[in-house]
């Protein structure tokens, strides 16, 4: 492999990670839940996550915070999102349902009612306290190279030392 | 009679409207309340909640506001705070 660096995201790689959310959500069909369930275009729905990642939300997939991006050669290849549920005492669904709320527009929100089904499958159970690996996405032209891997172990070994140098607590 | 306090107004109506969301007449609520503590909370009820209480108080709540809300008391707070401004 090229040179691999593996890395925190920042504010400014959020194009990258909202792609990696609606590609990853999209789990190889056309179409992402979330454009089903609010009735929204990518482009409308990509607006909507701008915003949203503009509140740096920490302990879900919507925010830079919990990424870490894989670039070889400087180059964006993938990327994933991590955090310990619940550990600021808030579960995951609560983090993302309000900033749904927040920054979807109303009459698509109000749609939610006859998508039920498919709002209730992108919350699913999570057990609090444990790691949670989200929205893992990697460019089509780096794919079967172990990257993920590299990421899954970047993600491992950087809540490891969070909790050892006291940074967190919340694990169990 | 004395006339209720805002905290109690709040705390009142905020009762109703989680009794009506989550479909329990019955249900007390109190500030370490979480969406742990309360049965039917998930996500719909949630966002059903939410826009009841905006709508029931008049007011927008922010996303920087709803993500530090950890318990039924720091709604209270909060809803105390935007009714007094």
């Amino acid at each position: 492999m090229e040179h691999l660096v593996i890395e925190k995201a920042k504010p400014t790689d959020k194009d990258f990670l909202i792609k990696a959310i609606l590609e990853a959500d999209k789990s190889f069909t056309d179409i992402s839940s979330y454009s089903k369930l609010l009735e929204m275009s990518e482009n409308e729905l990509i607006s909507v996550f701008h915003e949203i990642f503009e509140e740096e939300l920490e302990g879900c997939e919507f925010g830079h915070e919990g990424f870490a991006i894989a670039k070889i050669d400087g180059v964006n290849a993938g990327t994933c999102a991590s955090w310990i549920e619940g550990a600021d005492g808030l579960p995951s669904w609560q983090l993302r349902t309000s900033a749904l709320f927040c920054s979807v527009p109303t009459e698509n929100m109000s749609l939610l009612k006859k998508n039920i089904e498919t709002f209730s499958s992108i919350n699913l159970p999570r057990t609090p306290g444990s790691l949670q690996i989200e929205s893992v996405y990697l460019d089509p032209s780096f794919r079967g190279q172990g990257i993920f891997l590299e990421l899954l172990n970047f993600h491992i070994n950087f809540t490891r030392e969070q909790f050892q140098c006291g940074c967190r607590s919340g694990v169990s | 009679m004395a006339k209720k306090s805002i905290t109690m107004e709040i705390n009142e109506t905020l009762q109703n409207i989680f009794r009506e969301v989550f479909n329990n007449p019955e249900l007390v609520i109190h500030p370490e309340m979480t969406a742990n503590d309360v049965a039917n909370w998930d996500s719909i009820t949630h966002l059903v909640m939410i826009s009841q209480v905006e709508e029931t108080f008049g007011i927008r709540l922010k996303l920087k506001e709803l993500i530090k809300l950890k318990n039924v008391g720091d709604l209270i707070q909060l809803l105390n705070e935007k009714k007094s401004a």
